[in-house]
């Protein structure tokens, strides 16, 4: 009998070496002081100069911080720079950094981390799509021809005037470039840690240099989990109250239910069909997003060439019902191009907050719809029309509507869908391979023109086919001086933008995707934005309860 | 010998099948055609498939995997991949352990008692294991044992490997359990009514020593063999376990890399696994040969 | 001093009498008599054969039993739990839903609430969908992909696993290095590459399951030809001058079928399982129709909140399996020729 005992003990022994033995840990910090938190999007790569995705912002911005930060309502205030100056043609910033901002390793964070960020962005040896933001966005003197024209990095318009002073120079006024130095990609990085980690620089968690509240000690690259530790030597590390985050990464939603009911998850996202399980509950935190998704037509199809065609399409929509039984928490429906909460004019008022502005365009009226769709029908000589409908997946619940709502209601209308893979789909969208698709766009920043400037013609992002030279002209006026230093006369000019855009039913906006997750009440602080940083536990504190 | 072979050309064919993917690694959607063909000359997609094909052979012999194009740009697949396969080999090693004892304890219990209530009970168990997928029962066991009675984590967790991984392990072993019992019973029974354990009998030797000291071990041998087709499934049934419990292991990982056309992982992945395929084939090999006197002895006589 | 034999030991056989019935049709009548009497022999075949009989018919005529089309949708009336006539008397399957929000137990009866009158009774998808419906139309599909791809690849196992073991020598050496190969390819990693690149639907998974799943026959057609090969009947076919491949198709076919047929009642189950893990991982069957894997992943994806949609899809699948399991199982036993009743 002992013999059996022995050897079953051997066989657990063995068993728990080899399940401890060849996996990575995650070093450890104070239980009492770090929370789980999950999130569902994996990043592809955390370094803030490489890539430009929403998935890895959304990491990025828990960690890093740059010269400009926002408060928990949104607004633009300063991070690592303690104050700023604007010259009066708003063409040349000046920024001085504080004294006590510092790198995880302790060493301080100087102008020239800036100075070599923004090279990094813009040199087209690293071809990062993030260097968009200085060469389009904001246009930084030298940045184009740098990154276009392979001109010397050295050349951009930004220089350490001292160790604590940053200069930056524009070639246009931008009303938003405070609001893009939000942005992760405009964050600091150290050319002596970079040079030494330059293979693996941000490719994992012992190659990551922080200066913001926390930085990553764990991190494998699409990995399951990663861990944030609190940065000592962050200049506000006394207000820090958490010492560690755990972030997971695509788990199952049942099990994150599940985890989060039984008090193993302090946050989790909600999402989707889920959302149900937390209807009513307190807990539940909605946070308005930026991603508005549209039904984009392509112009070159003779029939969506017309408008009728289009306003007949948009007026199928019943966006009543989908808010009702469709959309869930955090998700809100679209009536415009612009949605709430990301835009605010000077004088405050919300951009995008008059929802039904363009009821006569986005309402739901069959009846009317149907007349539409027989005059444009009627106009190109057709007497139906047969569409092709571009997805990545053919059990998306919102193209199931519409096709429902569009065969019922207009004669002769037909819809089929046009399944691809995910790697192919951009492909095909750019190419034009489509007749209708519904696609997203979020803003990179918080200006109007961030989603009206798709519109343009020649950007691949917008409608195939489309282009007209009224729309273009609107915003070449919104972008250039005289308007961009003219803040009203510029708001009205961008609205001149949308009500085009709506007028002619460019395109069928339907909704807008925001998030949703389940806060343990033992959480407090955390703050959710709609734009970057869109979470941050700078003043998170966690009380953790007593489990029964 | 021909393992090697066989590896080789399976790599082969799999680089080929790759090549007739749809899309292309470098799909970002913000790349123009321009940038994509600078792209692809860096990685050297550019050249014929055959001359690809070619060096990349090379390269693999020499032990190299290449880089990663899509899931982590230019990070070393082989780098990638390691730490992967520690948690899903543990994983996969302990359910197998676990599964094959409990599995020949269930066979063996059955066969005693044959056609009583512990046969059914076992049977019963092996019947629905069999006719489950192992998803089926890690929901489950998600359920009950992890959030009704609280006793294990639901979500992996590096920080306490040990713990978050049993329901795992748990989940993917039903479906060995199923197999081996049934297997031992059915192998225990057909022993027990050979000629010689008759005779045993026959002397009056007592049940314990005859089941343990000389059915089992004949009755184990059949079971042995079916090991290597267990660990087959039991690989094919870790692509949706893993992804369940948010484990770090090769399993999800493989889905990633074939949905995001990231060739050099998939090969890499491809040759791990017909590596552990064909391991576990030697390995059952050589077991049979430990349990097996005849083979023992035939082999020392050559 | 030894026995000498005498004229009166020994007699003739009548050639009429009851002796010698066995001439005539001697092999085949009796033989599949014997597997017959065999497979009767156990209750339990015989319930499983009749499940499994009913699981198919109600999968040719469940959907349009249900009365509901299974691609139609009510949104109105999205999960609803199961509720059946008759029983909801009982105060079981009467609409009653329990749900496990997160901020307790929350129980209603949305069919009363609502004042819905139609009868569920599997219940509803998340987009009003009877389950039901669903459901065998989904055991259709999958039955139907699994039946089609196990036929071919048996066919093609055969041919192959034949051809390989009767001729032997090189030919035999060439044909097993090609199976070793394409066998040590991990069988998920084609099926997923195959479903990839053919774009995924109904045919692709058919084509996919046909490449992986014949080595399995080719290798057991392969070892009951060598066992034959050398065998007397082959032998005398042969000096009657039979030419090859009259001898494995005339002469050695039929008596593979025992092992022919245990091989398509093991791989069918094998193949509906494949095809739902598939489903699972999001490479299954598309384009507006619906699997049992299907609706085992949406059920998957909702279980804690609404496990009335996990369960039937599940309850069917095992079902399906255990049947199938079990006709294999007795197939197998009642084939094997070696065993007497």
């Amino acid at each position: 009998m002992k013999k059996k005992m022995f050897s079953i003990m051997t066989v657990f022994a063995l068993m728990m070496s080899f399940l401890s033995g060849c996996v990575p840990s995650i070093p450890s910090t104070d239980p009492e002081r770090e929370i789980d938190f999950y999130v569902n999007l994996p990043p592809t790569n955390l370094d803030p100069q490489k890539q430009f995705y929403a998935n890895n912002v959304r990491i990025q911005g828990m960690f890093l911080e740059g010269l400009m930060t926002r408060d928990d309502k949104g607004n633009p205030i300063c991070g690592i720079a303690k104050s700023y100056e604007v010259s009066e043609d708003g063409l040349i910033y000046t920024f001085h950094l504080r004294e006590d901002a510092c790198w995880d390793d302790g060493t301080a964070v100087e102008a020239d981390d800036f100075v070599f960020a923004f090279q990094r962005l813009v040199d087209p040896e690293n071809a990062s799509d993030a260097s968009i933001m200085l060469t389009d966005y904001a246009k930084v003197v030298g940045a184009e021809d740098i990154f276009y024209d392979g001109a010397s990095v050295d050349s951009l318009g930004a220089r350490a005037v001292d160790d604590r002073t940053l200069e930056v120079r524009l070639e246009n006024p931008c009303p938003f470039f405070i609001d893009l130095l939000t942005a992760p990609a405009m964050t600091p990085c150290n050319r002596r840690y970079y040079y030494s980690h330059e293979d693996r620089y941000f490719a994992n968690g012992d190659n990551i240099l922080s200066c913001g509240p926390f930085t990553i000690d764990y991190y494998e690259p699409r990995g399951k989990q990663i861990h944030l530790r609190k940065n000592e030597y962050y200049y506000d590390a006394d207000k820090v109250e958490l010492a560690g985050v755990n972030l997971q990464l695509l788990a199952d939603q049942q099990q994150l239910i599940m985890s989060f009911q039984k008090g193993d998850a302090e946050c989790i996202p909600i999402s989707g069909e889920q959302q149900e399980v937390s209807e009513g509950d307190k807990r539940l935190n909605e946070v308005s997003g930026a991603m508005v998704w549209y039904v984009k037509p392509n112009f070159n199809n003779k029939a969506l060439a017309n408008r009728n065609i289009r306003r007949a399409l948009s007026m199928c929509v019943n966006r009543e019902m989908l808010r009702k039984n469709i959309l869930r928490a955090g998700n809100s429906v679209m009536t415009r191009m612009i949605p709430e909460q990301i835009c605010f004019e000077p004088d405050g008022t919300d951009f995008g907050g008059e929802t039904d502005r363009y009821k006569e365009v986005c309402g739901y009226d069959p009846e009317k719809a149907r007349e539409y769709w027989e005059k444009g029908l009627e106009e190109i000589g057709e007497s139906g029309a047969e569409f092709e409908f571009l997805t990545t997946s053919d059990s998306n619940v919102f193209m199931d509507i519409l096709k429902e709502e569009w065969e019922k209601a207009l004669p002769g209308f037909k819809l089929k869908y046009r399944v691809v893979q995910p790697n192919v789909y951009y492909e095909e969208l750019f190419a034009g391979n489509f007749d209708l698709s519904l696609d997203g766009w979020g803003a990179d920043y918080g200006d109007p023109a961030s989603y009206l400037n798709l519109f343009v013609t020649g950007v691949k992002w917008g409608c195939p086919g489309f282009s007209s030279q009224v729309y273009d002209k609107i915003i070449e006026d919104a972008n250039n001086v005289p308007l961009v230093l003219d803040p009203v006369k510029r708001f009205q000019k961008l609205h001149e933008a949308e009500d085009y855009l709506m007028e002619e039913s460019v395109i069928i906006p339907i909704y807008c995707q925001g998030n949703a997750c389940l806060l343990s009440d033992a959480v407090t602080g955390i703050s959710f934005l709609p734009l970057c940083p869109e979470i941050s536990f700078k003043n998170a504190n966690y009380k953790k309860q007593v489990t029964k | 010998m021909i393992s090697a072979c066989s590896l080789i050309v399976m790599m082969v064919i799999l680089f080929l099948l790759l090549t007739l993917m749809p899309g292309s690694p470098f799909n970002d959607a913000k790349l123009d055609a321009a940038q994509k063909a600078v792209i692809a000359a860096k990685y050297g997609l550019d050249k014929p498939v055959l001359i690809r094909l070619w060096l990349y052979m090379k390269n693999v012999i020499k032990g190299d995997f290449g880089v990663s194009y899509v899931l982590s740009r230019d990070y070393p697949v082989s780098e990638l991949l390691t730490s992967r396969i520690g948690v899903s080999v543990g994983i996969g090693f302990c359910s197998l352990l676990l599964g094959t004892v409990v599995g020949i304890a269930l066979g063996l219990m059955a066969s005693v008692w044959e056609g009583r209530l512990p046969d059914h009970l076992a049977m019963g168990i092996s019947v629905l294991g069999l006719a489950a997928p192992a998803y089926v029962f890690a929901v489950l066991f998600c359920y009950y044992l992890g959030f009704k009675w609280r006793m294990f984590p639901l979500i992996y967790d590096l920080r306490a490997p040990l713990t978050s991984a049993t329901l795992p392990i748990l989940a993917s072993s039903v479906m060995i359990i199923a197999v081996i019992s049934r297997f031992t019973r059915d192998e225990t029974l057909r022993v027990m009514q050979s000629d010689y354990v008759l005779f045993a009998r026959c002397q009056g030797m007592d049940k314990k020593t005859l089941i343990f000291g000389y059915v089992l071990r004949n009755a184990l041998l059949p079971v042995v063999t079916v090991m290597g087709s267990l660990v087959v499934s039991l690989l094919t049934g870790t692509l949706v376990i893993e992804d369940m419990f948010a484990v770090p292991g090769i399993g999800s990982f493989m889905g990633e890399a074939i949905l995001e056309n990231d060739y050099n992982v998939v090969l890499a992945l491809s040759f791990v696994y017909a590596m552990i395929y064909i391991v576990v084939m030697l390995g059952v090999d050589i077991i049979y040969g430990i349990l097996d006197p005849r083979i023992r002895i035939a082999g020392k006589a050559e | 001093m030894g026995y000498e034999p005498k004229a009166e030991d020994f007699r003739f056989i009548e050639r009429n009498g009851e002796d010698n019935k066995d001439s005539g049709s001697y092999g085949e009548t009796l033989y599949w008599r014997s597997v017959y009497k065999k497979f009767v022999s156990k209750k339990i075949n015989v319930a499983a054969l009749v499940t499994l009989l009913l699981l198919v018919i109600l999968a040719i005529i469940g959907p349009w039993l249900s009365g509901y089309k299974f691609n139609a949708q009510q949104l109105e009336y999205p999960n609803l739990t199961p509720r059946v006539p008759v029983i909801e008397k009982l105060g079981i399957f009467d609409g009653k839903s329990v749900l496990n929000k997160t901020t307790g137990r929350e129980v209603s009866n949305p069919y009363i609430e609502q004042g819905i009158a139609q009868y569920h009774i599997f219940g509803t998808d998340a987009l009003g969908r009877d389950v039901f419906c669903r459901c065998f139309r989904g055991l259709r599909i999958s039955l139907f992909v699994a039946v089609v791809s196990t036929l071919v690849n048996v066919l093609i196992g055969l041919i192959y696993g034949m051809i390989s073991g009767y001729f032997g020598g090189a030919v035999d050496m060439c044909m097993q290095r090609v199976v070793d190969i394409w066998g040590s390819i991990p069988q998920m990693v084609v099926l997923t590459l195959l479903v990839l690149i053919l774009k995924p639907g109904i045919l692709t998974l058919i084509v996919a399951f046909m490449l992986t799943g014949w080595i399995g026959m080719s290798q057991i057609a392969r070892a009951e030809v060598l066992r034959m090969r050398e065998s007397e009947f082959v032998l005398a076919s042969r000096t009657l001058g039979a030419g090859s491949f009259f001898i494995l198709f005339r002469n050695i076919l039929p008596n593979i079928t025992g092992p022919v047929i245990t091989q398509i009642m093991v791989t069918i189950p094998s193949a509906i399982f494949m095809e739902s893990t598939l489903s699972v991982m999001g490479l299954g069957i598309s384009s507006g129709e619906v699997s049992l894997g299907l609706m085992i992943q949406g059920g998957l994806l909702n279980f804690f909140l609404h496990p009335h949609r996990l369960v039937p899809p599940v309850a069917i699948m095992v079902l399906t399996m255990v049947c199938c399991n079990r006709l294999g199982d007795a197939l197998r036993t009642a084939m094997d020729p070696g065993e007497v009743i």
